[in-house]
């Protein structure tokens, strides 16, 4: 069984308002068991969720995007299951849906780390956020990101040290966009990111739009 | 009769015995009493301050929001103040001062937008009779004042309290005020607890229109000693050339207190060249072996001509083994190797000292 596909991390992106559409009384029933079967083993596999729903929301009803499957309650067990592999199949023929793409924020500090995750998110980046230098690496060695934001004063490892992580391949992709937040009044430590081939080095305290446009040059990329 | 006697000796010396218990008794319940009582202040005060922090977190948390949407141009700044009540605007502050530390161009004028309807709240605290209020007011006004109100930290650099006189310094040159420099170097006499270095730290942040004033300090013999050394350092840090032709004049002048014209020699010294060369060489036959040691660093750095550098090998027979190892290591800086590589080449101490110079300097 993989992870509980209700979770906000499994649902963000694709539709959370759907997965809340199944019910908690659905989930009591022997059809809801298969739904939610269905979801975990289809979110763990693709990473992507089909939607399949006791009712058929009407905001939705128009819009039912390929691999959704509407099941009818009182109805028969085999046509849920029927409509689920129909529906199955329609998901892995469709496109796959083109995600936000992903950045990785280490940021120590609680207020600058709300403030650019907002920025992003706004920009069209799903951010994952880490306050220490262990979890970020973590996260990094897990991939998919296009781009990591990095404070050189990490708790447990640091900035530097990560990026070191990233381009020696320890750590996801090595040509992965580092930026590297620091502050002004020490050229060491910008000369020392560049050495490292940083991407980019953003000053504190930093311009939110100015921020923004660094950040959305370096992910332009992949965006294409 | 003897028997009687000892026998009521014997009762007074147990009720004194007793009398004396008591009174240790007493006393111990007192401590004990007294002991408890300022743990219960103690516990009462950081349960407030605990539920003082839960409290501005609670608010913090539903002006956020808004505030985010603000910094993204999707709502209006100057309307955010009215999501708090009016004894929470203080907190409200706070948040908007919290924000403002981490941002800068665009956004840090979106927080002072937010800020300016409430901001005579922290006007209001500069008046406080608490230092630290009056300080808190000072951080609120500096940071998200605009010009018309960081003028009015002006009278604060009078400030009963230094440490509040200082940080209205702080806050002023951090606005870059360069206009209110002359009142800031009017208060350094209230810093002296400050070195020069971190006043000289604080003077550059005034940025290169404070150029005039500090030139016009240096040259002040009216001024006090450390708000002229302060001042030429700053002149240094700023690397002044105008800075330099005045350090050229004062050193000129006679009667010139001693740590004036070390810190003057300095500034000739970084920010000087081959016209200032003639002062220098001057000060290096001063009696003061400070004077002479920061002139032999002075004339290594501004003088290109040979005579100065057998001038300069000369001082590192100096009687004072300060001015022999600035000598030593502005032959170094200087790039007059060879004279030095030969003096190293010999015996005594001039040799031992051109050997750690160059030691010091890798080239050994």
């Amino acid at each position: 069984v993989g992870p509980d596909p209700s979770s906000p991390d499994l649902a963000g992106g694709h539709g959370p308002a759907r997965t809340e559409a199944a019910a908690p009384e659905a989930q009591q029933s022997g059809e809801a068991w298969i739904v939610r079967r269905f979801q975990q083993a289809e979110a763990r596999l693709f990473g992507r969720r089909t939607g399949a729903h006791r009712t058929p929301p009407r905001a939705h009803q128009s819009a039912a995007p390929a691999g959704s499957a509407w099941i009818s309650r009182p109805g028969p067990a085999a046509e849920a299951e029927s409509r689920i592999v129909r529906a199955f199949r329609l998901a892995m023929q469709a496109p796959a849906a083109a995600g936000p793409l992903r950045a990785l924020l280490a940021e120590s500090d609680a207020i600058s780390a709300r403030v650019l995750r907002h920025r992003l998110e706004r920009d069209g980046l799903a951010v994952s956020e880490c306050a220490d230098g262990d979890a970020a690496l973590e996260a990094l060695r897990g991939g998919g990101f296009a781009v990591a934001l990095l404070d050189v004063r990490l708790g447990g490892l640091n900035g530097f040290e990560l990026l070191r992580a990233v381009r020696d391949g320890e750590a996801g992709a090595p040509d992965l966009p580092v930026v590297l937040f620091c502050w002004p009044g020490n050229d060491a430590v910008v000369v020392r990111a560049f050495a490292m081939q940083a991407s980019d080095v953003i000053h504190r305290p930093f311009s939110l739009a100015e921020a923004s446009a660094r950040i959305r040059r370096l992910v332009a990329p992949a965006r294409r | 009769m003897t028997l009687a006697v000892l026998h009521l000796a014997v009762l007074d010396l147990a009720v004194l015995d007793l009398a004396v218990l008591d009174l240790a008794v007493l006393v111990m319940a007192l401590f004990v009493a007294l002991a408890l009582g300022l743990a219960l202040v103690a516990l009462g005060l950081h349960v407030h301050a605990v539920w003082t922090d839960a409290r501005r977190a609670r608010r913090w948390a539903r002006w956020e929001p808004a505030l985010l949407d603000a910094l993204q141009d999707d709502r209006d700044p100057a309307s955010l103040y009215l999501l708090a009540r009016p004894r929470e605007r203080t907190d409200f502050l706070r948040l908007l001062v919290a924000y403002a530390l981490r941002l800068d161009g665009d956004s840090r004028e979106t927080l002072r937008h937010a800020a300016a309807p409430v901001l005579g709240e922290g006007l209001r605290l500069l008046a406080h009779r608490r230092p630290d209020q009056r300080a808190f007011g000072i951080h609120l006004v500096g940071v998200l004042g605009t010009e018309r109100d960081r003028a009015r930290l002006v009278p604060l650099l009078a400030d009963r309290s230094p440490g509040v006189a200082m940080l209205a310094a702080r806050a002023l040159a951090h606005a870059h005020m360069a206009q209110t420099l002359p009142h800031v170097l009017d208060a350094t006499e209230r810093f002296q607890s400050w070195d020069v270095a971190s006043l000289a730290s604080m003077l550059v942040q005034f940025g290169l229109d404070a150029i005039p004033w500090l030139l016009g300090a240096l040259t002040d013999a009216g001024r006090s000693e450390t708000a002229r050394c302060a001042s030429a350092e700053a002149l240094r840090r700023l690397g002044s050339v105008r800075g330099a032709d005045a350090a050229d004049a004062l050193l000129g002048q006679p009667d010139i207190p001693r740590e004036v014209a070390a810190a003057a020699l300095r500034l000739l010294r970084d920010a000087g060249g081959p016209a200032h060369a003639a002062i220098a060489r001057a000060c290096c036959d001063d009696p003061d072996e400070v004077i002479r040691m920061h002139a032999v660093s002075a004339l290594a750095a501004v003088s290109l001509r040979p005579e100065d550098a057998a001038r300069i090998e000369y001082a590192l027979s100096d009687p004072s083994p300060w001015v022999a190892r600035r000598a030593a290591r502005g032959l170094v800086e200087s790039g007059r190797l060879p004279s030095l590589l030969a003096l190293a080449e010999g015996d005594g101490d001039r040799a031992l000292l051109a050997r750690q110079a160059l030691a010091e300097a890798g080239r050994a």
